[in-house]
């Protein structure tokens, strides 16, 4: 169980992470947020790389900090590091000092990347890295993966692949992981659970089958035209308004009397409900944490 | 203490680095060859190479301690490992002692044996003028200085969050070491009413705390008028030099080597990561202002010199910071501290 209490941590004058309370379940947890949301920063205190000014991180009842602690987890951050002179096996001989890697399986993922044996790791692409990195986070034995921006600059077929080992660690090794990205499309095929950050702090935390059960969405065609603040006028909570071509798209607050609304004001002559795509609901959700805050400091 | 995975990793890592003792060792093993030695002086000679070769060694070596916490990216792996808190540091710390100790060492004992085998020789002109139990003692004080140096430098590297940091600290602190010593000096020679100590005052304020011509002067003199038990000022001086030394170096080994690692998130950072390395600047011009204040030279030749060392000054606080654009307490305690020395310079 990965429990996080009350934890803080600012950078100079800026909160980071802010009286953060949260349990990250088992499965595969999508981390959210916007830019700065505490995302990366938040991974990198749960693996004791930096320390929190408030509140604690305990693994399996252990500080995150201890050394038993972070023998459970495994970290890759957004841009990994290999030392400069490093191919591949060195690499792999350098974590096999301190974790147990299973490199039968670590072999059989790297069979399948393509990744060139004998060239240093420094000289490798962006891509290529992330592939090297992922596949010996998904060979190392620990119980818990914190991938940061795990998805950048991996192309399609690869990204399939990894996706399907990565739900076959949590199905058959019962591992929780926590992946951190801004990959939307990617994170709703794979999470379980979704963990969104607005500003340090928790905005929401659901399951991916509960998240936007809250959202609804509405496609509308009208003379009239629509602005957000004449939505809100009229009591509608709106997230976004778009308008594609002559038609507009609302995304607002779920309630019973909202068509009711639109079609008084505005006499549409087509109001449809349409559903929300998943990578739609986490982003309306992102959106939605955004008007919380700002309406909460106003 | 440290983990044994993290320390056979480190050491096969670093065990390039045990290769560096084969630089002195093709400049002494000739000199060896050419034995008997011709006079003392070719001796005291070899064992000054040998040290100066450690203490070089020791001066720089130990900013590799350090290098994983001048990056994020490498903080970010080297953090996450499982090992106790502090372990990499310890455990980075104790190989490059042991890799500087143990070039010392072997050096030394290829030296000493080479001196003694010649001092047996009759041929020799250093027959019997060779004290075996005084080759040793300086052999142990020099062993001294050089952990003493090692512990200095690392002292000061600790404090630095990236590579420039780390040498302007080194450089800064080693100046500042050397101007308190100085200063402590010269107090002691104008209450022991002693004229050689001011003299020597000027080669204490080099580069380094540590001045390894001024040490192997010192300690030359003071190991060889030992058993006559003539306790004059220069002798008194280079013990207390020497216990002086040893405090020093035992109090920043243990220091440093004790300290929490400091969190992830200052690696690689362009600031000064606590308030004793924000001052660690401003202390080292005030003290090397008063310093040259101190010393009798023409009005002009103070402000002139003043002039360099804080423009000097100016330039390393552009090296910490990363930045011409300081904080506004960083341009006042600036500002107020040269024109302060300025005068000082002016009106004494």
């Amino acid at each position: 169980m990965l429990e996080i209490n009350s934890l803080s941590k600012s950078f100079a004058d800026v909160k980071a992470v802010s009286s953060l309370t949260l349990n990250i379940k088992p499965g595969i947890n999508g981390l959210v947020g916007e830019n700065g949301a505490g995302k990366s920063t938040l991974l990198r205190i749960i693996s004791g790389v930096i320390r929190a000014d408030e509140g604690d991180v305990k693994i399996d009842e252990y500080p995150c900090e201890s050394k038993e602690a972070k023998a459970k987890v495994f970290f890759l951050p957004d841009d990994p590091y290999a030392p400069r002179r490093y191919n591949i096996k060195q690499v792999v001989d350098f974590y096999s000092n301190f974790y147990d890697i299973d490199i039968h399986k670590f072999n059989d993922i790297l069979s399948r990347l393509e990744l060139p044996d004998n060239k240093r790791v420094t000289d490798f692409s962006k891509g290529m890295k992330r592939q090297l990195f992922l596949a010996l986070a998904m060979s190392i034995k620990c119980d818990y993966l914190l991938l940061d921006e795990a998805f950048d600059g991996i192309d399609p077929v690869t990204l399939d692949l990894i996706k399907q080992e990565l739900i076959r660690l949590t199905e058959d090794e019962n591992k929780t992981i926590v992946i951190a990205s801004h990959n939307i499309e990617s994170l709703t095929q794979l999470a379980d659970h979704f963990i969104l950050l607005y500003k340090g702090k928790l905005s929401t935390q659901e399951e991916i089958s509960d998240i936007g059960n809250d959202l609804v969405k509405y496609q509308i065609l009208t003379k009239h035209t629509l602005t957000e603040q004449s939505l809100i006028s009229c009591g509608i909570d709106v997230v976004s308004l778009k308008k594609v071509g002559s038609l507009y798209n609302i995304v607002a607050l779920n309630d019973e009397e909202i068509e009711h609304k639109l079609v008084d004001l505005y006499q549409p002559s087509l109001l449809e409900k349409i559903p929300l795509d998943q990578d739609e609901i986490v982003t309306m959700e992102m959106l939605l944490a955004r008007k919380k805050e700002l309406g909460h400091d106003k | 203490m440290t983990n044994s995975k993290f320390f056979r990793w480190q050491l096969k890592e670093w065990f390039p680095l045990f290769g560096l003792v084969l630089l002195p060792l093709l400049r002494i093993v000739p000199q060896c060859f050419q034995m008997p030695f011709t006079n003392t002086i070719t001796a005291e000679a070899l064992t000054f190479i040998v040290f100066l070769f450690s203490f070089l060694e020791a001066s720089i070596l130990p900013l590799m301690i350090f290098t994983y916490r001048w990056s994020k990216k490498s903080a970010d792996t080297f953090l996450q490992l499982p090992c106790n808190e502090g372990e990499i540091k310890k455990t980075r710390t104790l190989i490059l002692l042991l890799i500087v100790l143990s070039h010392y060492l072997l050096l030394t004992i290829i030296t000493d044996i080479a001196i003694i085998v010649s001092s047996f020789s009759e041929k020799s002109a250093v027959y019997q003028s060779i004290n075996v139990g005084y080759l040793f003692l300086s052999n142990f004080i020099f062993l001294v200085m050089t952990f003493a140096q090692f512990s200095v430098t690392y002292f000061f590297c600790y404090r630095g969050n990236n590579l420039i940091q780390s040498i302007v600290y080194l450089v800064v602190g080693s100046l500042l070491l050397s101007s308190i010593i100085s200063g402590t000096l010269g107090y002691i020679a104008i209450f022991s009413g002693n004229h050689i100590v001011p003299a020597s005052i000027g080669t204490t304020s080099s580069y380094t705390y540590f001045s390894p011509a001024v040490l192997y002067y010192s300690i030359t003199v003071m190991i060889y008028k030992i058993d006559g038990v003539n306790w004059g000022n220069p002798q008194l001086i280079s013990l207390f030099y020497f216990i002086l030394t040893i405090i020093v170096g035992l109090a920043a080994s243990i220091y440093t080597y004790l300290s929490k690692e400091p969190s992830g998130d200052t690696a690689g950072l362009q600031e000064p990561r606590s308030t004793f390395d924000k001052i660690l600047i401003h202390a080292t011009y005030f003290f090397s202002a008063g310093v040259f204040l101190s010393q009798s030279a023409e009005k002009v030749i103070h402000v002139i010199s003043l002039a360099f060392v804080a423009a000097l000054y100016y330039t390393l606080l552009v090296f910490v910071h990363h930045t011409i654009h300081f904080s506004k307490r960083t341009y006042i305690t600036f500002a107020s501290l040269v024109l302060f020395s300025m005068v000082i310079a002016f009106t004494r």
